[in-house]
């Protein structure tokens, strides 16, 4: 009977002051997402594991699990991004989309930092691309942490194109590609000069490896990474990241940006730009997205998109805890007659109605109401006492 | 009310206490900063540098990855075997060369790995790098947690062999014991909070920089 003191590793419960401070955040985010044109949109926490095992763009072993009733294989959605292209690309017709969610995602981790439930607050721009849609998904990831009051924080910057790049100079097989991808991502260069070692890689790749943890940095880092290209697929994807920083350092958002062009990508699924919010005493990224332009290809249709999601708990952890808990305008009691809880319960309606925010005690006496320190009624049988 | 550390330029080192704590010191020393008083016999776990500019926090080294994973250390110094059996989230940015020593399989001389294809039992202090490393072989193994005296697991037929650090080899030898194969080479390492190598980049890459010169001058 222990197990009624327990909860599963991974979640946590949400006590009222920290869910009016979320829910304040939540609305935040909603509100300038719907500002800048985004339609919010819902989808079931349950889908077949299918649409994400397929091409490998999720591990199994990270998603919680469970049977159908015909054992088809279903699983809890650990991001919101797969749901919505299904939807986009099975439900509408094709054209331009700008689609915004809230919702919870869960993911099977064994690892302690972490939750295994956690609401993601994001958008997807769907339909289109170019610089100026990879510039507004910055701009806006930017514009919405700025209107949660969080201040200290930078958009950090890369593209898959560039490590991409040198993945296709080194012609390595797919287990190799990620074995060097999670290297990368953890900025291992001695790991990195092992791997170059054991797989016989030119001493061109091997430098080019050893100084791409230190590529990042303001924007003179795409400066320095432009000597350092070895084929077309590199170059490109500079070129998009230059016009991008142009465009965002005009717009006035040069001093929130940075770039990491070692920055892969946690998600398979990205195709050019990535991006990731990071933010002081964070610990983790409180943002992260990119364009995804193949994504919608395992549907049939293409769909070029680009877009990210907020993790919304790690952000309330960081913002400081100002949100005032909501406190009633009054309290009323009754004496726990019918007619006195008749009386309460129709003064409760006619002043909720009102917008007077109205705590019904319950059967209790006149000095117990007189402590909450608020306007206080009581009820009684026939009349008010 | 929320406790909000390290949320302001300071920057915080996770130290393991004893050794890789003196070692450390002899190389931020090195790079100019004065942090003699780490070396001073305490029980503080908090210390700070001369000029206020870094905070030192000591703790076990196996959870030097686990502070700065999560961010309340910026950096933190750390063996390589430790972080393997982590499998933190965190930048490895220098190579420090001491404490090096190697991740190795050991046990009775003519024990053949490769012939014990089933239930292969090996005693370890790295049960999760142990787990990943016999599944990525495809050998069946049963990993036996142990917390100290490795060398034991052979000896009284707890385990056939063992998978840990070996320095010198010495505490193998006097037990009869012999490397049977090498896993990788381990030492220390820099590692650094993902967040906050670009959150407090203006401190944080001239200090990389001044370790990685540190130490290839001591080469």
């Amino acid at each position: 009977m222990t197990d009624k003191f327990k909860q599963p590793s991974g979640v946590r419960d949400t006590l009222p002051a920290e869910c009016a401070a979320k829910r304040a955040i939540e609305q935040k985010l909603l509100s300038k997402f719907g500002q800048y044109g985004y339609l919010q949109i819902d989808t079931p926490a349950l889908e077949y594991g299918g649409l994400y095992s397929e091409g490998d763009r999720f591990d199994l072993d990270r998603l919680f699990k469970f049977s159908d009733c015909d054992g088809a294989l279903l699983v809890l959605r650990p991001d919101m991004t797969m749901p919505i292209s299904r939807v986009v690309a099975t439900k509408f017709a094709p054209g331009r989309y700008k689609l915004c969610y809230l919702g919870s995602t869960y993911r099977l981790t064994r690892r302690s930092n972490g939750l295994r439930e956690f609401t993601q607050a994001g958008v997807e721009y769907m339909g289109a691309s170019g610089t100026a849609c990879d510039a507004e998904a910055v701009a806006l990831a930017i514009e919405s942490l700025l209107a949660c009051g969080l201040d200290d924080f930078i958009i950090d910057i890369g593209h898959v194109g560039f490590f991409g790049g040198i993945l296709k100079q080194l012609g390595l097989d797919e287990a190799k590609r990620r074995e060097l991808a999670a290297l990368v991502e953890r900025k291992d260069v001695i790991g990195e000069s092992l791997f170059a070692a054991r797989e016989g890689l030119t001493s061109e790749s091997m430098s080019l490896l050893a100084g791409l943890p230190m590529l990042f940095g303001d924007g003179s880092v795409l400066e320095r990474a432009r000597d350092l290209c070895l084929n077309d697929e590199m170059k490109k994807s500079l070129d998009e990241l230059d016009a991008l920083n142009a465009a965002l350092v005009k717009a006035g958002y040069g001093d929130r940006i940075s770039y990491d062009l070692s920055l892969v990508g946690e998600m398979s699924y990205y195709s050019g730009l990535v991006f990731k919010g990071l933010c002081e005493g964070a610990g983790s990224s409180v943002l992260s997205g990119g364009r995804y332009d193949r994504l919608c290809d395992a549907f049939g249709r293409g769909v070029p998109s680009v877009g990210f999601a907020i993790a919304v708990d790690r952000l309330v952890d960081v913002l400081p805890a100002n949100e005032p808990t909501q406190s009633v305008d009054e309290v009323i009691g009754c004496d726990g007659t019918p007619d006195g809880i008749a009386a309460a319960l129709a003064y409760a309606s006619a002043a909720t109605s009102k917008g007077r925010k109205v705590d019904f005690v319950g059967q209790c006496s006149k000095g117990e109401l007189d402590e909450y320190g608020v306007k206080a009624t009581m009820f009684g049988s026939g009349e008010k006492k | 009310m929320k406790l909000k550390r390290n949320m302001d330029k300071t920057v915080v080192f996770a130290l393991a206490k004893g050794r890789l704590a003196e070692k450390s010191a002899d190389i931020l020393c090195r790079c100019g900063i004065d942090c003699a008083n780490i070396l001073e016999p305490t029980r503080k776990l908090v210390l700070t540098d001369a000029s206020g500019a870094y905070e030192f926090i000591f703790v076990k080294p196996s959870d030097v990855p686990v502070y700065v994973e999560r961010g309340v250390a910026d950096v933190g110094v750390v063996g390589k075997d430790t972080l393997l059996e982590s499998g933190a989230d965190v930048y490895e940015l220098v190579d420090l060369r001491f404490a090096a020593c190697k991740l190795a399989l050991a046990g009775y001389p003519g024990f053949d790995v490769k012939e014990a294809r089933n239930g292969l039992k090996v005693a370890t202090k790295y049960g999760n790098f142990a787990r990943s490393y016999f599944e990525s072989r495809g050998l069946n193994a049963d990993i036996i947690p142990l917390h100290g005296s490795i060398e034991l697991g052979p000896i009284v037929g707890l385990s056939d062999i063992i998978l840990d650090i070996v320095e010198s080899g010495k505490t193998l030898k006097e037990n009869g014991l012999v490397v049977l194969e090498e896993i990788c080479d381990c030492s220390a390492r820099l590692i650094v909070n993902k967040v906050s190598l670009k959150t407090k980049s203006k401190a944080l890459i001239p200090l990389v920089a001044s370790i990685k010169q540190a130490v290839a001058e001591k080469i």
